[in-house]
């Protein structure tokens, strides 16, 4: 068994996971904290526009990626030309289309945790002279490591469980876009089954072992 | 010195009330705000604190401006120097006694965290978390949180009213000591009248779309306490014989007050001695003594 898919597999799921972590926590922040009473129309077009992956078929979002990463439109030609940049059927292409497709899974989780937050708490942390920041920082990332934790662990999982937007997005190049899920699609396709089961059972070894990670986390949280 | 005038519209249609209030309190005053549910008190706090936006308005401190509608300016809640006691304490459920006080600070001071510690008689529970505190001790690290940081301006909303009155006494005196020690400008919102009248200079009622009254807490307290609802310790200051009765001079809180007493019940009493008064009706009646 070729063990580069996995190696890539992790990397994208790593690199997906941080990314998602930078994205999300401001834009929790902004959906939850600033001004809660206002911009509730603006907030519910963000927050459902974010929701989109959880309902789409991997394939139309892969599909949209594809056509607005490709050097022959838009945004995919603007980078080419400029920065010589090319996202479609690359490994930061598809580390792009993982944030997109993955986003709900860190933002869902971040969105109950911070709403479980009572927002006395922040006004009381702004009345201590303390600025956003701090006040994300020490007081309502603390309280929302439940979240936290379960929307990096949902995060990374789901990347290394994605097919339909890598395949559509990434293709099937080995050591650049090849990834576990697409090397087991590649070994059925050869019916080389044994190999193909030896993939499946590290996927499922490794979504066990997530699964069983999150309820320990969910259940030291029942405890405090 | 504090200066404001806020204008603020609440509600809609038939429901709709507007709170208008200018005010200036001297350095290290206390103030008290008093009326009924839903009159706005909260609100003007939170106007002050640069928690909710007024309509309309301005508030400066000391020469600052915190907040003026006409020139669009408006200082954030962390750049305003200010302590503010919430209702529900507010307390940062994951940090220790110790590490609350620590929040509260605008610079870190070790010294200072074991002086509110000992004042508030906190020291044996710093390693605690508040949910392991009771009533009164969250509201005693409450009101050390917002003091630590020696604040300009001190806001308590109702802060002793989830307590039973003997806790709401042993607080009160902890408050007038902390007050003293770092004399601070504060507006305290309460319905309790021996509270005011204990902590407070001067109140400010007030009253749905009417405006405000503004006196000292016995000018406007006085005519509308229930019998027996107000005891309180006072001071006979001076006694002023009369031709059939004696006026009694007490000093209750920071107020004075008089009432009338027979000569025979007046020579009883000397210049300094403390005595209990119940304040009723539109007077003052000395219902015990040493």
């Amino acid at each position: 068994m070729n063990w580069q898919p996995f190696w890539l597999t992790a990397q994208l799921a790593t690199l997906t996971t941080l990314l998602l972590l930078l994205l999300c926590i401001p834009l929790a922040w902004w959906l939850v904290f600033v001004q809660p009473a206002q911009q509730q129309r603006r907030k519910a077009v963000v927050e459902v526009l974010c929701n989109l992956p959880l309902v789409l078929p991997p394939t139309v979002l892969g599909f949209y990626l594809l056509l607005l990463f490709s050097p022959n439109h838009g945004v995919g030609h603007w980078l080419q030309q400029w920065f010589g940049v090319r996202l479609a059927f690359s490994f930061t292409g598809l580390v792009l289309g993982s944030v997109v497709f993955s986003l709900p899974f860190m933002l869902q989780p971040l969105l109950g945790a911070f709403r479980q937050v009572p927002f006395s708490l922040i006004e009381a942390s702004r009345c201590c002279g303390k600025n956003e920041w701090q006040s994300l920082w020490r007081i309502v990332l603390p309280l929302s490591k439940p979240g936290l934790l379960a929307g990096i662990v949902l995060s990374f999982a789901h990347t290394v469980g994605e097919f339909g937007v890598v395949l559509m997005l990434g293709g099937n190049i080995p050591g650049k876009t090849q990834v576990a899920s697409i090397a087991l699609y590649q070994e059925v396709e050869a019916l080389n089954y044994a190999v193909a089961h030896r993939y499946a059972l590290v996927l499922v070894l490794f979504a066990f072992v997530v699964l069983l990670g999150l309820r320990a986390l969910q259940r030291q949280q029942e405890r405090h | 010195m504090l200066a404001f005038s806020l204008r603020k519209q609440f509600g809609h249609g038939d429901q709709a009330r507007h709170i208008e209030l200018a005010l200036q309190l001297a350095p290290a005053e206390v103030l008290a705000l008093s009326g009924p549910s839903g009159v706005g008190k909260t609100t003007v706090l939170r106007m002050l604190a640069g928690l909710t936006a007024p309509d309309h308005g301005f508030i400066r401190f000391a020469g600052d401006s915190w907040y003026d509608s006409e020139q669009q300016q408006f200082r954030p809640t962390a750049q305003r120097a200010l302590g503010y006691v919430f209702q529900d304490y507010a307390l940062f459920p994951h940090l220790s006694v110790r590490d609350n006080l620590r929040y509260g600070q605008r610079t870190r001071n070790e010294r200072a965290v074991a002086h509110w510690l000992e004042l508030m008689e906190l020291t044996a529970e710093a390693a605690r978390l508040p949910a392991q505190l009771s009533g009164g001790q969250k509201q005693r690290l409450a009101l050390a949180r917002a003091l630590i940081g020696k604040p300009k301006l001190l806001l308590l909303d109702e802060p002793l009213s989830a307590l039973d009155a003997p806790l709401r006494r042993e607080i009160q005196q902890r408050l007038s000591v902390a007050l003293r020690e770092q004399p601070t400008t504060t507006i305290l919102v309460s319905h309790d009248a021996g509270e005011i009248i204990r902590l407070a200079q001067r109140m400010v009622q007030l009253s749905p779309n009417q405006p405000a009254r503004i006196g000292t807490p016995t000018e406007l307290l006085l005519g509308q306490l229930t019998p027996g609802r107000c005891v309180l310790h006072a001071e006979l200051l001076a006694l002023l014989p009369g031709d059939v009765m004696t006026t009694a001079v007490l000093s209750v809180g920071h107020d004075r007050i008089t009432t009338l007493l027979p000569p025979a019940e007046a020579n009883q009493l000397r210049l300094g001695q403390a005595v209990r008064v119940e304040l009723n009706g539109t007077s003052a009646t000395i219902v015990q003594h040493d």
